[in-house]
């Protein structure tokens, strides 16, 4: 089993419809070659580096899928075929690539820019772990690193 | 005369020049560090983005200190991600 994933560029108009109805196609095509769609994940909206197709944001999507050995080069063109074509409105770009055996399943990814940041400081630190800053320790979160003074 | 001292002088400063590559050598920060090697994606832009100059040309080796697999490597995530957009072609004017 070759594990691919495939990264979507799609215009920011896309809607939760639009998205649903390409994991659908997506899972109907992989299943067609005997395959197994892993997971489909919405990045969120993004500034792009440049304008694609006179967009200067976009939303991602990964697909990550695993298929069979004997079926992999066919496949791969009818999601190439199936995303220029049939998603010609939705998609702008997309890249497929075969993950090598010992890719981790977590990956780093941009921030996007629909992230919503909590507004107070303390859980600032604490998302970015810089625990030194914190005024007030929580002793019961932090029972794993106690430092003796 | 004066002809002569030239030539010697830009000897002696490439002399230096190759001692110092001698004795403080570039290593390569992906050989031998597994989990930056498996982080070198075309998704992890913010790994990427520091081997770009500013005006977005990819770092010759010989500045980054990659060796020659991993900068091999490391060019064609770049060009990926600049291909879907994630990294620039170049820096935008202005």
């Amino acid at each position: 089993m070759l594990r691919y994933e495939t990264l979507l560029l799609g215009k920011t108009e896309m809607t939760e419809d639009d998205i649903a109805m390409l994991e659908r196609s997506f899972d109907k095509i992989v299943s067609a070659a005997q395959g197994k769609l892993s997971s489909f994940d919405r990045w969120g909206k993004y500034r792009l580096a440049f304008p694609v197709e006179k967009n200067v944001q976009g939303v991602y999507m990964l697909v990550r899928y695993q298929i069979p050995t004997s079926s992999a080069a066919t496949l791969l063109k009818e999601i190439n075929t199936f995303l220029k074509i049939k998603c010609n409105e939705l998609v702008m770009r997309h890249v497929s690539v075969r993950l090598k055996a010992n890719a981790p399943a977590t990956y780093n990814k941009p921030e996007a820019m629909d992230v919503v940041r909590s507004g107070s400081v303390d859980a600032f630190i604490k998302d970015n772990k810089i625990d030194s800053l914190l005024s007030s320790v929580d002793t019961a979160e932090d029972s794993s690193n106690e430092t003796v003074n | 005369m004066s002809r002569n001292k030239l030539k010697i002088s830009s000897r002696l400063l490439k002399k230096k020049v190759r001692k110092q590559a001698y004795l403080n050598p570039k290593h390569c920060r992906f050989c031998g560090n597994k989990d930056l090697e498996l982080s070198l994606d075309y998704k992890n832009i913010n790994l990427l983005r520091n081997f770009l100059t500013e005006r977005s040309k990819i770092l010759p080796s010989r500045v980054s200190g990659n060796c020659s697999f991993h900068q091999r490597a490391l060019s064609q995530e770049i060009k990926t991600a600049r291909a879907i957009a994630l990294l620039p072609f170049c820096a935008l004017q202005g």
